[in-house]
Order: structure tokens, then sequence, then C-alpha cells
């Protein structure tokens, strides 16, 4: 078996707040091959985005801040990297599209000038312009020569995200995290970006981990599907086993939301509450508060158990 | 006779259009909104559906008399709401509501749930003391909340929580109208259905009706009983929401459906 691209083994993040330590990031343990798309399906505060973070060592700074786990990409440990090896892996290994173009673009600087800086980053300061067009046309800009002197507030927002995207792939990186990418973007504008990067990842091999909170981008450009809840994951499986034969009570509502606001019935399909915070987790399940098929043994935490290359979190799953 | 409590009469807002000056370069004229005209039927949900820059929340603000139109008039109750006096524009205030997309900016987090939610009520002047104190606690009891959290602030809430004290406030007065501009889009995908359903459930028992702003085109059908879709300021489709969602007429409004992203297999 070949090792994969990416290994994430129990991964957690923490920090202390107020007077307590509270953890993001919980135990989580994944894995990517090179050339897979993964979606990572969660809400706010299921610690998608932490993990996102963790793996290209850009946490922020926190109190007493706590990383611990094991990331190994391409069988390396990551956190044993030096300043050199961290920065041919952030952005040539591993590259990450951030949710807002509005905010991770500097308004003061030309699109070629961004785009040119990490490409210069990796070494290559020859054909620098060249490179910056080709990075531009990668994700299909239009006439990209043109377009090297404009200022982000000249681009609609389609582009801008694109020309993040451009600077995602600009050092051709084994894997791509793509955080929202499309979350500010309108629906039509949404489909042509979300074609772009799949027909993209496909040309090039590169596999991507894709962070969305919404369940039908992710059937779009995903092969596989891991669940997040309350920093841990709940389920993790192929798209079509997850969606069509959702195992965990979370993501059996979440599809049936998802299902039923396209319907035209009396009711919605509800879950009741929200998903905890940082400081109410409950001890047990932490969705067993929420969940219509909690039972006593629910107080215990569920430990994530593999079979037929599905992974689940739960006492008494749903039947498939 | 269908009661039209209030109506839109071929609304148009441009911005900008400033030549330039010593104070500033030249403002390009920008027409937000084109020649609208729709009625709001007693206790329906009309949709208006968009994508961004298309107007749908210009629209909204001059419904809700946030804005001036830069031609057409607003009416309410047959009359011209711009030449409402004082007396007339606060009975429009306690009559047109608005819930706003983000209930972290739309609800000051220095004021109490209970002040909050009675404020529409202190301006409307209808109330006295024991009975906003009433109503506060009835608004609070009707979108799930409890009366005692009318004590709490903005910030010991969730954002679905505080999406709820936002409805809560819109309902205190009893209105006719309530402008929804994206209400569930800042929202968790488990928290939006109770919303959504929240909001079906108030309209059953109070006969308001609803201006449902949204570029979440899956929820039309469910709320909905007519919809219109803007496009570049102007009302390019117009219908029974059953009949836009599965047989749209404009194209535009085709590729708007057509770009929604179904969990189901292609």
């Amino acid at each position: 078996m070949i090792a994969p691209l990416l290994q994430v083994e129990d991964l957690s993040v923490s920090f202390r707040y107020r007077d307590r330590m509270v953890a993001p990031l919980d135990g989580v343990t994944l894995s990517v091959s090179a050339g897979e798309s993964v979606g990572i399906v969660g809400e706010s505060g299921s610690g998608k985005s932490t993990l996102a973070l963790a793996v290209l060592r850009l946490t922020p700074p926190a109190r007493d801040l706590k990383v611990s786990g094991r990331i190994a990409f391409e069988g390396r440990d990551v956190f044993a990297m030096n300043r050199k090896d961290l920065s041919a892996y952030r952005g040539g290994g591993v590259a990450l599209i951030p949710q807002d173009p509005m905010t991770s673009l500097n308004p003061t600087l030309t699109v070629g000038k961004q785009v040119s800086e990490t490409i210069a980053l990796g070494g290559s300061v020859r054909g620098l312009e060249a490179e910056t067009v080709k990075a531009l046309g990668a994700v299909r800009i239009p006439e990209p020569e043109t377009r090297l002197n404009a200022y982000p507030h000249q681009l609609s927002g389609g582009l801008r995200q694109r020309v993040v995207g451009a600077i995602g792939i600009a050092r051709s990186p084994r894997l791509l995290i793509a955080d929202e990418p499309t979350t500010a973007l309108d629906v039509t504008v949404q489909r042509r970006y979300l074609d772009m990067l799949d027909g993209l990842r496909r040309e090039r091999g590169m596999a991507m981990l894709f962070i969305s909170h919404d369940l039908g981008v992710v059937a779009k450009v995903c092969e596989r599907i891991i669940v997040m809840y309350a920093g841990q994951i709940v389920e993790d499986g192929p798209t079509r086993d997850v969606l069509d034969r959702p195992r965990h009570w979370y993501t059996g509502a979440l599809v049936a939301a998802a299902r039923g606001v396209s319907g035209a019935q009396k009711r919605l399909p509800a879950i009741g509450g929200a998903p905890p915070t940082l400081t109410d987790r409950p001890p047990g399940c932490r969705f067993a508060p929420r969940c219509a098929n909690a039972k006593p043994q629910c107080q215990a935490l569920p430990d994530l158990t593999p079979g037929h290359g599905h992974r689940l979190r739960c006492h008494f799953p749903k039947s498939a | 006779m269908t009661s039209v409590i209030l109506s839109a009469r071929s609304l148009t807002k441009t911005f900008g259009g400033q030549r330039a000056t010593v104070l500033g370069a030249a403002v390009p004229r920008l027409t937000a909104l084109d020649g609208v005209s729709i009625d709001i039927v007693r206790g329906t949900t009309l949709g208006v559906v968009g994508e961004s820059g298309s107007g749908k929340t210009t629209l909204g603000r001059l419904l809700l008399l946030l804005d001036r139109p830069s031609s057409g008039e607003v009416l309410f109750g047959g009359h011209n709401a711009a030449t409402l006096d004082t007396k007339g524009r606060r009975e429009f205030r306690r009559r047109v509501q608005p819930v706003f997309q983000n209930p972290y900016s739309s609800l000051n987090p220095r004021m109490s749930v209970g002040a909050i939610v009675s404020e529409p009520l202190l301006w409307s002047g209808a109330a006295d003391r024991d009975e906003r104190r009433t109503r506060v606690a009835e608004a609070l009891t009707s979108v799930g909340l409890s009366p005692d959290d009318a004590r709490r602030f903005p910030g010991e809430f969730s954002g679905g929580q505080r999406q709820r004290i936002a409805i809560a406030r819109a309902i205190a007065s009893q209105p006719d109208v309530i402008i929804l501009d994206e209400p569930v889009s800042s929202q968790d995908i488990s928290v939006r259905a109770q919303i959504l359903n929240l909001l079906k459930d108030i309209q059953e028992q109070r006969g308001v009706a609803y201006v449902l702003i949204t570029h979440d085109l899956s929820i039309l059908s469910f709320m909905c009983d007519e919809v219109a879709v803007l496009h570049q300021g102007k009302v390019v489709e117009f219908g029974a929401a059953a009949q836009v969602c599965s047989a749209p007429k404009h194209p535009y409004t085709s590729t708007l459906l057509s770009s929604v992203l179904s969990i189901d297999a292609a």
C-alpha cells in the first residue's frame, strides 16, 4: 500500500479561555491520498478551519496554546520542519485558498505583484511575469496579461476569488486546501468556480481538501466526505455512501435539512438546538443533546470506529 | 378582493452621478433599481430573489422608507408613503418591520433583549409600560424564547437565538408586513430550518405578510406564494412560486435555478 500524501494523527489544538482549557480541535485523525478530493463538512465551531490552519502550522497565537498530535506530509514530520523546509512546504507542498478574497488580497498591490510574490518564494525569479500570466490563465481568468496591473477592487468578486486561487496553485502544490472558497460568491459564479477548481485538480493530479458547510458544494467536487461536529470527526466515507446512506444521526439530519429545503412540504426537517460552543460541550457524545435517538449510553463518548472504507463515531448508528 | 397592504410603483433608485468637483472625483451613475412595481398582499409571502447587485436589498430599504426613491413611489394603504406626516410615519414604522441578515450587527450589544424587543413599541407610542412588558413577553414566547430572556443581553445568545430575538422585535408591534432581508443566510444549516419553520408558524398565527429577500433559491418554493426575480435592478420574472421554480419563463431564472447544487447524484 502506498503511503498517503497527508496523514494527520490525533491532532488537537487547545488554548486557555478565561480559566479553563478549550479545544477547537479534539483528536482528529485523517489521511488524504495523492490526487484525492476530500470534503470536510461542518457547522460553525466544528473545527474545520482550525484543522486547515493547523495542517499548515499557521495556528494563530493564543494563551497557553497547545498543538499536539502528528502531521506527516509525504512521510515527513511537519512539526519537525525548520524554517526552510516550512517555506517549501507551505505553498509548494500544501497551499491554502482562504475564504474571503476581500480580506486575503492586499488592496494596495496589483494582482500581478501578489501572484508573482508567491512564485518568487518558490525560488524561480526568471520568467516571473510569464509564470504569473500562466497561473492567472490556469484559473481561467480571461486575458490574464491585461489583468496583471489591475488592483483587487477593479475585479468582480468571482475574479478576485480566482486570483486567490491563482496564488494557491502558483507553486504547483500537491495538496490544495480550500476553506469555503465559494461562500462569498453568487450561485452562478460559484458553479463556474467549482467547475474550474475541479478541472484544475484533475489536470494536475492535485489532491484537495475542500472545507465547506454546504453539502451541495461538497457533493459536486469531492470523492470522500468527512463530517465534523464540535471539534471531532463523526463520519467519514465515500461521498455517495455518506449522502445516500448516512450512518451518523447528525449527518442524517444535515442531509435531510439539505434535501428538505428543496421540497414543498408543510414543515422543514430541523435539528433542535444549536451546535455547542467551545465552552459548553457535553461530556459524552457531543451530538447527544440534539439527537432524537440518544440513549443513556450516549453519556459516554463513542470512539471513531473504522469499517468497510467508512469511519463512524456513534453508539447506535442509523441503519444503512 | 385581495388586500394589498404595501406596494411599489415604478420604483427607481440611482446612486452616484456626481460630477468631479474640487472635493472629489466624478462618481459614475449607477441604477440600482429600475422601475420596479410589486404588491404585497396580507398574509402572503413575496419572494424577491437575485444575485449581488441585483437591487434586492435596495428594494427592501425603499419599502422600509430607509431610503428615498429617485422616482416612483411606495404606496401604503393606497397613499404615497413619501407624503406621510410624522404621525403617519410612526404608524408606518409600527406596521412595517425589518429583520436583517446578520443578528450580530442588527442587535445593540449594550441593550437588554427586553429593551431591544420593546423599542418598536416605544416609538409607536401605543403601549404603556405594563403593556409593553406583556407584549415583549408574548413576542419572546412566540419565537421560542423565555420571557425571562428579556433581562439578558445579545452576547449571551447563539446566532440562531439572536435571529429569534430580531424576529421577536419585528413582531412585537404587531405589524402587517415584515421585510426579511436574507434572514437565514448567516445561520448554520441545522439552525436554518428552525428559523424558516418559525417564520411560517408566525405567519399562520398572525396573518402577517412577508417580503423575503434572498439569494437562496432552494427556500423559495417552501416559503413563498409569489416570487419576483430581480436582475440588474429590473423584475425579469414574476409569478406563483411553484411555477417560477418548476417552469421558469425567463432564461436568467433558468440559469439561477440550474446553478443550485443538489446533494443527489447527477
